[in-house]
């Protein structure tokens, strides 16, 4: 090889590498009905100022249906985000916090743990695409893949799990690592302007879709019974508590206020008792004592069993960020220049809103 | 010798021009059929024994490479 | 280690960066080395076989070598004293001997793959013979593996042996050498089956990097890629999808998954080759070619022609040629011409060696009685249509159709794809009896309809598939015409400008990675939110 063709060689290396990257960008993960609002909050993870928030918020679909994060903003002067995904796998949830804590110095993590349930932490690969492959690729991310599919093996190969076999052989290892073995199957189903040009929240990670649904839900019936949780399931809570003692991040674990399934009562108060035995600052908000406080009408505050609309999203904002106001000192950061988008996802949010109940006011 | 030769190839494919042809065997002009009929014909004609380490292409790519293992053949016995 | 991988991509990447800066005289070593690490990769105990049949191809080569060298010498020094009769006497003498060590070698060799491919079928199939005479068979069924690539190995070591014995060429006297000719890795799986004074020498010959080469190489190789990953695989879901369940299928769906098959066959095998050769190229060796567009042939006799090539070659050296020239089949022929008259008489020995050609070809295959079935129908498709050749131009010439333009040889060229394809029925059906109730249902329903009523998009594939599909025949088709008339594709390529050829590397990989089958399909869908 001669000292020009290895220039050449070298220069058609890096251009090739240049166009497969962008192709393996293009075909990712599908910005679709409810995944959408999940690359938004990731898009602008990515693309937004560092070392600006106080707070994540990690765990499943209910963390951003009760989160408005510019409403927190423009009372205190916080800046709280939603990091959740739809179905977050509570096994991956240091995975996330160590992601967050690359670009963002949190002081305190809030962790939804109604992920504990076994049947929730069923590891099923839409819960784990939600969240891996929104994920820029790191070290951190192949450690996440790496722990997850030891935890699919691990989860599958339990006695009490039915089809564990079958699930068994499905799980496609090679394209948790690199998504774009199953993505680039995406020319069949179609590529839209967001794949292209990326998407970003612009309201700090606010729930669009079904926020002004009303349905009617039975309110959570309690129960005295009581359960101990698996080994399994507390090697996952040790695992947080753990990350965070390691850290020094500060970790408060909530469960998100809404309607829970009798066994759903059973398995998450045995989580947070778990953790109170641990020493761990736990809240748990699904009590009959923490609904009045809060205000949640069952009736009129929620879009579906599990779910809270934006006006229970109001008032769990309004409750929780004088919580956090109260308990923990962030400084008030209203007015920096750097700030100025929550200024605006503040003004947004005010008129997404009103004209979202305006509209289904009308549609009635 | 050429003349008879020339006969049985003709007899076998009228359809080739057999003195043009330059790569009989290369071309697949003459197929493993033609080969065979070809070789039994030489061998009583002659009275020789082609047999089947002489059935390389090179001695069947022309009429003159025939001829050549004929009279080869027939020194040898 | 699969052929079609990314860790083949890699494992071809670094052989050639260390084959490159080895020094000249070890350079053969480190294609040894590479054979042996990719077929341990598969299995490391079935190794055995593979080093059995060298070793003992490579001494019983050894010992005709050795004969013939004798021969020669011994015939050279009595040049002179020798009369024609004596002369003769010695050769048949020696050649007595030869035989011998080509039977051992060819007994073990081929005894070892008969055993290990065929031991169950042949057992089962005696076992119920018995047990339809009222025996109770006690022929076990055994747990075999089959070694990677033993069909095609053991061929090359028979080609060798025999190829000694006729004289044709010198024995290898290296036994590592001679190991690297057996098991080169490009070939070792599913051919070219390699002639040892082809390939050899370009093994053991040292190649420096040679940068066009390497160009021309990884083009193949892409090209080889894109056959099985844009079409093979895609056909294949379709294929399959009615092949495992066909009673639900009909007329032309049946034909297309048997057409579909012998696509998918074609590009799975012609697209392996091309890896193959594009790798062997790269290290600068020039492998057989195994394809030469079949699907332009003009009757089923060409078709086996241009399909892998290198095993038809491969019988009509080591089958077809020795049976109808032997004397056995001389006197057969002679009988036959007495009682069928010369025309028929004739050909008759000629077709009956074809005949066990295609039968050995056919149960080469797999060890199952449509592989039987399938052998038998291509046998007698190009018996008959040479027997009947002379009435077939009878009723052309009535008919005044003409046979000298394009349209004609279209006609036939369509004529060899539906033969062919039906042929295919019984080298993919699930057993003899499913493939021949296909058949059947392929003719007896005529169901033009499902061309518009969406049947074919229910066969696992979408029309997008479909349309990927068409369109990439067709670049084999403008491919394969130019390739006819005798155009060099690749090094059409490379007179081509520097932002040109870039282009359609980078395009070629970035169109086989995006279109290519594979990996988990994404559905629409899939991540909508569902239960909590």
């Amino acid at each position: 090889m001669t000292k020009k063709q290895g220039l050449r060689l070298v220069v058609f290396i890096v251009l090739l590498g240049i166009v497969l990257n962008t192709m393996i960008g293009v075909f990712g993960f599908p910005p679709n009905d409810g995944t959408i609002s999940i690359k938004k909050r990731f898009g602008e993870f990515y693309s937004g100022a560092e070392n600006t928030w106080d707070c994540v918020m990690v765990g499943a679909s209910c963390v951003d249906r009760e989160w408005v994060a510019p409403l927190a903003w423009n009372d205190y002067g916080m800046a709280v985000y939603p990091m959740n995904t739809a179905r977050q796998p509570l096994v991956l949830t240091t995975n996330i916090l160590e992601e967050v804590r690359e670009k963002q110095d949190v002081k305190l993590a809030v962790v939804d743990i109604r992920g504990i349930q076994m049947f929730t932490l069923r590891p099923e690969e839409a819960k784990i695409r939600n969240l891996l492959d929104n994920m820029k690729n790191s070290k951190n991310r192949y450690q996440a893949v790496k722990k997850i599919i030891k935890f699919y093996k691990e989860y599958f190969s339990r006695e009490d799990v039915k089809d564990g076999q079958e699930m068994l052989e499905k799980l496609d290892e090679a394209s948790l690592y690199l998504p774009f073995i199953k993505y680039h199957s995406r020319w069949k189903t179609g590529l839209y302007d967001s794949d292209f040009e990326g998407i970003t929240s612009d309201m700090k990670g606010v729930y669009e879709e079904q926020a002004f649904v009303v349905k009617e839900v039975e309110p959570t019936k309690m129960v005295d019974e009581t359960m101990e949780l698996n080994e399994l399931q507390k090697s996952i809570l040790d695992e947080i508590v753990n990350y965070g003692k390691d850290t020094g991040l500060e970790i408060l674990f909530i469960t998100s206020p809404t309607h829970l399934s009798k066994r759903e009562v059973i398995e998450t108060k045995a989580a947070v008792r778990y953790l109170e035995e641990q020493g761990e600052k736990v809240i748990d908000y699904n009590t009959e004592e923490k609904y009045q406080e809060i205000g949640i009408d069952f009736s009129k505050d929620l879009y579906n069993e599990h779910h809270l609309n934006s006006r229970g999203a109001v008032k769990f904002t309004n409750y929780f960020a004088k919580y956090l106001h109260d308990n923990y000192q962030f400084e008030d950061k209203r007015g920096k220049d750097e700030y100025k988008d929550w200024d605006d996802a503040y003004v947004r949010y005010l008129e997404f809103y009103e004209k979202g109940w305006k509209d289904a006011e009308k549609e009635k | 010798m050429k003349e008879q030769l020339l006969d049985i190839l003709n007899d076998l494919r009228p359809d080739v021009e057999f003195e043009k042809e330059k790569k009989l065997i290369d071309d697949g002009v003459l197929d493993s059929f033609d080969i065979v009929s070809l070789v039994s014909e030489l061998n009583s004609e002659f009275d020789v024994e082609i047999n089947v380490m002489d059935l390389e292409p090179d001695n069947f790519n022309t009429v003159e490479a025939m001829l050549e293992l004929i009279v080869k053949m027939q020194e040898e016995g | 280690m699969d052929f079609i991988s990314a860790t083949f991509v890699v494992f071809v990447i670094l052989l050639s960066a260390v084959y490159f800066i080895t020094p000249q005289k070890a350079k053969w070593c480190i294609l040894l080395l590479g054979s042996y690490i990719f077929y341990m990769a598969s299995s490391v105990k079935l190794l055995f076989f593979l080093v059995l049949t060298t070793a003992v191809t490579f001494v019983c080569g050894l010992i005709l070598g050795n004969i013939n060298e004798k021969q020669k010498t011994y015939l050279k020094e009595h040049k002179n004293e020798m009369t024609r009769e004596e002369k003769k006497a010695f050769k048949s003498r020696t050649s007595g001997k030869k035989k011998w060590i080509v039977a051992a070698a060819v007994l073990i060799n081929l005894g070892l793959l008969i055993f290990l491919k065929y031991f169950n079928f042949i057992g089962g199939n005696i076992n119920s013979l018995l047990a339809g005479m009222g025996i109770e068979g006690k022929i076990p069924h055994l747990n075999l593996l089959l070694p990677l690539g033993i069909s095609f190995y053991t061929l090359q070591s028979i080609a060798y042996i025999v190829d000694l014995y006729r004289g044709k060429y010198q024995a290898d006297r290296n036994f590592f050498k001679f190991s690297l000719f057996m098991s080169f890795f490009p070939q070792i799986v599913q051919g070219p089956i390699a002639r040892y004074d082809q390939l050899a020498h370009q093994l053991y010959e040292a190649h420096k990097f040679d940068y066009y080469r390497v160009t021309q190489g990884v083009q193949l190789i892409l090209w080889g890629f894109m056959k099985k990953l844009i079409l093979a695989d895609r056909l294949a879901v379709a294929v399959n999808f009615v092949f495992d369940n066909p009673d639900p299928h009909e007329g032309f769906v049946l034909f297309f998954a048997a057409a579909g098959y012998g696509l998918q066959v074609y590009a799975d095998f012609c697209g392996g080759m091309d890896v193959a050769r594009g790798v062997a190229q790269i290290l600068g060796i020039e492998l057989a070619l195994n394809f030469e567009r079949p699907y332009f042939a003009l009757s089923i006799e060409e078709f086996w022609r241009r399909w892998h090539i290198t095993l038809g070659g491969w019988m009509r050296d080591y089958v077809f040629y020795p049976l109808s020239l032997s004397k056995a089949f001389a006197t057969l022929g002679k009988w036959t011409r007495k009682i069928f008259g010369n025309y028929i008489g004739k050909k008759l020995p000629t077709f009956l060696s074809m005949f066990i050609v295609f039968l050995l070809v056919g149960v080469w295959h797999g060890s199952s009685w449509k592989y039987v079935a399938y052998g038998i129908w291509n046998g007698t498709i190009i018996v008959s249509s040479i027997l009947l050749e002379p009435v077939y131009e009878k009723v052309l010439k009535k008919c005044r159709v003409n046979t000298d333009c394009f349209s004609w040889r279209f006609f036939q060229m369509m004529r060899t794809f539906v033969l062919c394809s039906f042929g295919r029925f019984f080298s993919r059906g699930i057993s003899c009896m499913t493939s021949l109730d296909m058949m059947k249902r392929t003719v007896t329903n005529f169901n033009p309809w499902v061309f518009f009523d969406g049947s074919f998009l229910e066969l696992g594939l979408g029309y997008k598939d479909f349309y990927v599909i068409f369109i990439f025949i067709l670049v084999l088709l403008v491919a394969g015409v130019m390739q006819e008339r005798g155009i060099r594709i690749r090094e059409k390529i490379a007179e081509q400008n520097l932002y040109f050829r870039w282009l359609l590397y980078i395009g070629a990989l970035v169109v086989l990675l995006i279109y290519g089958s594979y990996g988990p399909e994404y559905a629409v869908g899939e991540f909508i939110y569902q239960q909590f």
